[in-house]
């Protein structure tokens, strides 16, 4: 899933700051599940900013929308009839999804509500970590499950550095070294031997070194 | 003795499924509910006019704080109202005859001289009667003699500090009436201000220019020509009496002030004398009043009617008043003949006392007779006579507390700011005397320092009370804490023998009352002396270092004992069964609730001193053993209670709101001006009617609310009063039975969020109170009906745990006719009781067990699996399905309707001082082992030393007391001294806490040698040195204050109880545990064997050390807990339950992780689901859904918006 959080009220207050009359845009894809985006964000931001706003002594006038997905035209479609009635899109989805809004509403100015995080896991109820980097070439199955590229703070491919302490990453206290993972993993399902496997080289360039990535998938099209 | 469980166990032919209850306090209102939810008849009856006890009395309730009245209301009305219990109140038990299973008994109802049925509670009555004093009344004139009035001989005339100054204000007219007139002069004599002009053989005439209406004429007229006539006088149509206490308030609200002022000669005085009261002892005169001190009948009526209290009760009379005290109150403020027995009381009727009232003694008065709006006031009412058939008998009168007068050198009588720890608790509460204001009785000042003298009348063997009252230290500890409450410059000091702290989250209290600033002295007071001019106390006392010291305080509060009173033990004579030297009601430890007398069975204090959970759990144990023998019998006698049906109200149907705005007696009425907030309340949108009842949850407003409901054609109904917490299901269970669905209602709560916390600012609050009706009346507006879900009930129980509660359980529930299963996780059922060797009475366990084993064996409606542990569960209420693991490894699944969870505690073994090393150091557990199986040395009379709090009350071990250790070790040592007589036993302890009876073995023990010596871990701590060579032990000894050095043979610790490891269980079950590890009750004083969750009950030491009769009797009020449940066949679930639309679920779990009960699933139609039946309806779940797709019944964002709307508008 995708994370994120919101933005700091202040800051979206300041962008608002030449509008009167704009959408709120929520999504119902990844950032309902990881509660910065849903229908109910949507509601207790717009109220916030309302009050906010009053109590600045300048009304604002909210449209109240949630997609299905921003990512998805279909969705984005739905705002189409009237979304240039407003002088902006606030919204709250994810980075793609904000972008996707912009590049279908180009005439009207798209405002991000919310910072977009990682790709992660839900730890518990309020507490999310990153997994994965999408860096397009996965190891996975060679590295015991736990992925170099995201678990290590240097994303180093093939063992850990110098600053790896009792497990400890150098980086962080609170952040157990990737490679120590891997290697205890390893061990313990007695695939030791996976460690050689790793390639000699990462090629970087199906990551984000590569520039925008797309994909394109023949079979569907 | 003979037990009542083993003599009729299940073999009663055709028995009454009915039980009467005798007393009605807490013990016989909770025995009185669990039986009739259960599905027997009850007949309750209750000495005094309203049922309520001893609790009704209390202000607040230790360890939590609660309001004893708030918490006991709900349960006064349920009682009230209940369809299957029969209320007697002001009643007695003339005659009990037959045997268990089928007794009749004659039950007295005294005359109350007012109907039950008609009156409203109103009060008026209470209002209008003149009297406050026990009159001397004239002796009944022989037959046919002559009843002739007494003339004054002895005057007094009582001035004031000016002359009268005449009023004319609501001024009556007086006329001539020229038929009647006789010629005589009298009124033209009487008249001081010569309006009357008359001459002789002329008839009277009255200038109404001069007169200025002081009726000086209509009492002079002579009876038998009573030729004058009254006019404009309002309410002269019902009765003069009437008429006089008309004029005398409103001329109090025109001449009100504190000062003492001139007559203001509005005769009313002399009017009532003789026209209401028939003596004529008052009389006008130039200066005041004269006054026939020789002939008053000192009734008050002239005193109370005057309204500028310029009579007092002492001039009018020679003789001593003796004023009319009110009783719940403790005599601590007057009353009058006709009374309500408490603002609260059910039934909320007066009773007329034949002692003081005039009409029912000399047959003058009457007023409350003419004024009574319904006419429920018969002067002719005579006691009557009633049998009832029942099948058993619950005897729970309750207890009385200690006459402190018995020890005078407290003065208790004499000085009147000492107080009895009852006297003090009506001063605490708003409802109270004083309004809840903390004053001195002698001059009305605010106390500083207060003192509590603890033992009044307890641990006493000098007035014969050796027992200890138990409940004495936590509720001086209360009165000190609340004390400071109402009053912070208040600096309580309680003098104390033993801090015998030893019930639940007790101990914590007292640190918390100690961190609060009460201070704690150890030391007996030996007198109190009172200042006479100061009314000031000085108490003598020695101090822990041996001097003696003097201290003055403001306040002494004596904390009294409790005791039997001297009509329960005639009662108890009369229903033959055996008392103990004190009065307490024997039983045997096994059976701890049957008395003597099969078929009766005992609860609450009446068997010994106890607080108000053991009283309840005891209640509810009670009705267990009462009813399992009429259980063939059970829904015999009983009425089903029909609702009407349901109106279903059409989508164009007009609004039409009621709304009842509460004025809580004084709570709310004193600061909210309830009148402007009513007719406010009738401006709202769709408000059809509205009023403001004295007290809208009292009987009878509820009663009337159901009439208006019906007559007004209401769809809405809303109360502005408390908290929905405690009275919301009482107001819908009125909507119900008006045929409205119960949801059409809501309530705001004025009280406990508004005037309670704006006391100071009336008009403010009366405009809060107003925007919180109408966001009441806009939510209300906005209610939907909702449907309640009906479904069977499996009649089987699951019990968790094969000790003494599990096993008591499980008979118990079979003998009620349920199922049972048994599940234990030893190979053996038992539990902590296989270790330990002899009950109190000196019984084997070993064969208690047994006969309860095969007890379980026998029945086949009991299956029990050992070695077998609950390793799932689901379900709900009614229909649960657990499933257990075998020996065999195979799982098995159990459908059930409730749970009993009856997993018990162990003894502590901490590694101190050699335990489990060395050999001479042992527990007490193995110490009674050792005394069992003869293996100590007896050619010679081994020392052992016992230490107390060995592990317990110490953070680094068991925080908590563990109850039991005290009189373990006194049982031990007492056994050990009777085998070894010349043997040492030092006991070493912190506060013996041997309550209740056990106070009785520790007196004994100190009679028969054992040495007890008081250490403190901080002040004066032990010293042990344990090793293999031997024992050497130092401490100071406090009652001689020398060091003393122990070398026992033995060292034995009295190391507590600890809770099993239930931490699986517990999250299974969903039900919460304190940090001890012991499940904590859903509530800690009326909910004692209950869990949190519906259907999940405990028993036994799993809830907190107790001992093997307390667990007994909590096992089997665990049943009877039970039985109201698995005894119906079908149960209703909430309306209010959450519901997930799976449109907009976006599956993301957090409903899953945020519900508090474990009850949403993502279902396979990949949606979250939430089975309404185990929803508890919190709506954590409906804030926390992201997707915003999940509602729950009245709680919707219709509602809350409705009501912020409402707020907002203008």
């Amino acid at each position: 899933m995708i994370t994120g959080t919101p933005k700091p009220i202040e800051e979206i207050m300041e962008m608002l700051e030449p509008y009167d009359n704009i959408v709120l845009a929520g999504c119902h894809g990844c950032v309902t599940v990881c509660r910065v985006g849903g229908e109910k964000e949507v509601q207790v931001l717009a109220s916030t900013l309302r009050l906010a706003r009053e109590a600045a002594g300048r009304t604002i006038n909210i449209r109240e929308v949630s997609l299905e997905r921003q990512c998805d035209p279909e969705y984005v479609e739905q705002m189409r009839p009237y979304v240039t009635d407003y002088q902006a899109v606030l919204s709250i989805a994810c980075g793609a999804g904000i972008q996707f809004l912009a590049e279908k509403f180009t005439t009207t100015p798209l405002l991000p509500g919310i910072n977009t995080g990682f790709l992660g896991v839900t730890e518990r109820q309020g507490e999310w970590s990153e997994r994965c980097q999408g860096c397009g070439d996965c190891v996975l199955h060679l590295t015991g499950g736990i992925c170099p590229v995201t678990r290590c703070a240097k994303s180093l491919f093939h063992g850990p550095c110098g600053g790896s302490v009792q497990g400890i990453c150098e980086v962080d206290k609170e952040t157990k070294c990737g490679w120590q993972l891997i290697i205890d993993r390893l061990v313990a399902l007695n695939q030791m031997e996976n460690y050689g496997k790793l390639k000699p080289y990462k090629g970087w360039n199906s990551s984000r070194d590569g520039g925008p990535r797309r994909i394109i998938r023949e079979d569907m099209i | 003795m003979t037990g009542n469980l083993s003599t009729f166990s299940g073999s009663m032919q055709s028995p009454t499924g009915a039980v009467m209850v005798i007393g009605g306090g807490i013990s016989g209102m909770q025995s009185a509910l669990d039986l009739a939810n259960a599905g027997i008849k009850v007949y309750l009856v209750e000495s005094s006019p309203a049922i309520g006890g001893k609790m009704a009395q209390l202000d607040k309730t230790f360890p939590t704080n609660d309001c004893s009245m708030c918490i006991v209301s709900p349960k006064l009305v349920e009682v009230g109202r209940h369809k299957n219990i029969e209320l007697f109140t002001h009643s007695e038990v003339k005659e009990l005859t037959g045997n268990a299973g089928s007794f009749t008994a004659t039950i007295v109802r005294h005359a109350r001289y007012v109907d039950v049925g008609a009156c409203t509670g109103c009060g008026l009555c209470e209002f209008v009667c003149p009297v406050t004093q026990l009159s001397y009344f004239p002796e009944v004139p022989a037959e046919g003699e002559k009843k002739s009035r007494a003339k004054a001989k002895v005057k007094r005339v009582i001035k004031g500090p000016g002359l009268p100054q005449p009023t004319s204000a609501h001024k009556w007219t007086f006329t001539v009436d020229d038929e009647a007139c006789a010629m005589c002069g009298m009124c033209h004599r009487a008249c001081l201000h010569g309006a009357i002009s008359w001459e002789k053989k002329q008839k009277a005439v009255i200038d109404q220019a001069k007169c200025t209406g002081c009726g000086a004429c209509l009492v002079a007229c002579p009876e038998k020509f009573l030729a004058i006539k009254v006019a404009d006088a309002p309410d002269l149509e019902k009765s003069i009496g009437a008429a006089v206490y008309a004029r005398s308030v409103s001329l109090k609200k025109e001449f009100a002030g504190p000062e003492a002022q001139d007559c203001i000669r509005c005769g009313l005085c002399a009017i009532a004398c003789e026209k209401v009261m028939n003596i004529g002892a008052l009389k006008m005169v130039e200066e005041g009043i004269e006054a026939g001190v020789d002939i008053c009948q000192v009734c008050g009526a002239c005193v109370s009617l005057c309204p500028v209290n310029y009579l007092s009760i002492d001039q009018v009379t020679s003789r001593t008043p003796r004023p009319l005290l009110n009783r719940f109150n403790e005599g601590l403020n007057g009353r009058k003949p006709v009374n309500i027995h408490y603002p609260q009381a059910v039934p909320r009727v007066p009773v007329i006392d034949e002692k003081s009232c005039v009409q029912l003694n000399s047959g003058a008065c009457g007023t409350c007779a003419t004024i009574c709006g319904v006419g429920a006031i018969h002067y002719d009412h005579r006691e009557v006579e009633t049998t009832v058939d029942i099948g058993s008998v619950i005897f729970s009168p309750g207890i009385e507390v200690f006459d402190a007068r018995v020890r005078g050198e407290f003065g208790y009588g004499l000085y009147k700011n000492v107080l009895t720890s009852i006297e003090f608790e009506r001063l605490l509460s708003a409802s109270g005397p004083t309004s809840g204001t903390v004053a001195r009785p002698g001059d009305g000042k605010h106390p500083q320092k207060i003192a509590w003298i603890q033992c009044v009348g307890s641990r006493d063997h000098s007035c014969d009370r050796d027992y200890c009252s138990s409940v004495c230290c936590m509720y001086a500890t209360k009165e000190a804490f609340i004390a400071r409450e109402h009053d912070s410059a208040i600096e309580p000091t309680i003098f104390y023998i033993d801090m015998r702290s030893f019930g639940k989250n007790f101990d914590q209290y007292v640190n918390r009352a100690k961190e609060h600033k009460v201070r704690y002295v150890r030391a007996m007071v030996s007198r109190v002396f009172e200042d006479p001019l100061t009314g000031d106390l000085e108490l003598r006392y020695v101090d822990e270092s041996g001097k003696r010291q003097r201290e003055v305080f403001d306040m002494v509060v004596l904390s009294v004992g409790i005791q039997v009173s001297q009509s329960t033990k005639k009662l108890a004579r009369k229903l033959d069964i055996a008392l103990d030297r004190y009065g307490f009601a024997v039983t045997d430890c096994y059976q701890p609730l049957a008395t003597s007398r099969p078929g009766i069975f005992v609860s609450g204090a009446a068997g010994g001193p106890k607080d108000i959970p053991e009283t309840v759990c005891e209640a509810s144990a009670a009705a267990e053993a009462a009813s399992a023998s009429l259980a063939e019998a059970r829904g015999s006698l009983i009425t089903i209670d029909a609702l009407p049906p349901e109106r279903t109200p059409g989508p164009d149907d007009e609004l039409r709101i009621g709304v009842f705005i509460c004025h809580c007696g004084t709570n709310i009425a004193s600061v909210v001006d309830v009148d402007a907030v009513t007719a406010y309340a009738r401006t709202l949108p769709g408000v059809v009617y509205a009023e403001h009842p004295l007290y809208t949850c009292s009987q009878d407003s509820q009663e009337r609310m159901r009439e208006i409901i019906g007559e007004h054609r209401l769809n809405r109904v809303v109360t502005s009063a408390c908290s929905p917490t405690t009275h919301e299901p009482l107001f819908q269970s009125t909507l119900q039975q008006a045929g409205l669905n119960k949801y059409f209602f809501d309530m705001a709560n004025i009280r406990d969020q508004c005037s309670w916390v704006h006391p100071n600012d009336p008009d403010l609050a009366t405009e809060k109170a107003k925007r919180l009706t109408r966001m009441a009346v806009a939510n209300a507006t906005a209610g939907v009906p909702l449907d309640e879900l009906e479904f069977a009930v499996d009649a089987r129980l699951l019990i968790v745990g094969g000790g003494v509660a599990g096993m008591t359980a499980a008979v118990e529930a079979a003998r009620q006719g349920f199922g049972v299963y048994l599940v234990e996780r030893e190979a053996q059922l038992g539990g902590q009781l296989l270790n330990l060797q002899r009950s109190v009475d000196g019984r084997k366990f070993s064969d208690f067990l047994q006969t309860l084993t095969e007890k379980i064996a026998a029945d086949e409606r009991i299956r029990v699996f050992t070695s077998s542990e609950v390793v799932e569960q689901s379900g709900f209420v009614g229909s649960f399905q657990t499933d257990i693991v075998m020996p065999s490894g195979a799982t098995r699944t159990l459908k059930h309707g409730a749970i009993l969870v009856a997993t018990g505690a162990e003894e502590y073994r901490p590694e101190i001082h050699g335990l489990g090393t060395l050999g001479h150091v042992m527990t007490q557990t193995d110490f009674g082992a050792v005394l069992e199986n003869g293996s100590l040395d007896t050619r010679h009379h081994p020392s052992v030393v016992m230490l107390q709090c060995a592990g317990s009350r110490d953070e680094e071990h068991l925080a908590y007391c563990s109850r039991v250790c005290c009189n373990h070790a006194v049982k031990n040592g007492l056994r050990f001294k009777e085998m070894f007589p010349k043997a040492r036993v030092d006991v070493l302890y912190r506060d013996m806490r041997c309550y209740g009876l056990g106070e009785l073995d520790y007196r004994a023990a100190r009679q028969a040698g054992i040495n007890f010596i008081r250490f403190d871990p901080e002040t004066n701590p032990v010293t042990i040195n344990a090793g293999e060579a031997g024992i050497d032990i130092t401490v100071t000894d406090p009652s001689i204050r020398l060091p003393v050095r122990l070398q026992p043979d033995l060292l034995v610790l009295s190391t507590g109880m600890k809770s099993r490891d239930t931490e699986e269980l517990a999250s299974m079950l969903r039900v919460p545990r304190n940090k001890a590890g012991f499940f904590i009750e859903a509530h800690a004083k009326l909910r004692p064997v209950d869990l949190p969750s519906e259907g999940l009950f405990m028993a036994g030491t799993a809830h907190g050390p107790k001992s093997s009769t307390e667990t007994i009797a909590q096992a089997q009020a665990a049943v009877a807990r039970v039985a109201t449940l698995l005894s119906k066949k079908s149960l209703k679930m909430s309306g209010i339950v959450s519901r997930v639309d799976p449109t907009n679920c976006a599956v993301c779990l957090t409903c899953v992780r945020a519900c508090p009960y474990g009850v949403p699933f993502i279902n396979d139609q990949h949606s979250a689901e939430i089975n309404p039946a185990l929803c508890q309806g919190c709506g954590i779940c409906v804030a926390e859904c992201p997707a915003k797709t999940i509602t729950m019944g009245r709680y919707d964002d219709r509602n809350i918006r409705a009501k912020i709307e409402s707020y907002s508008a203008s």
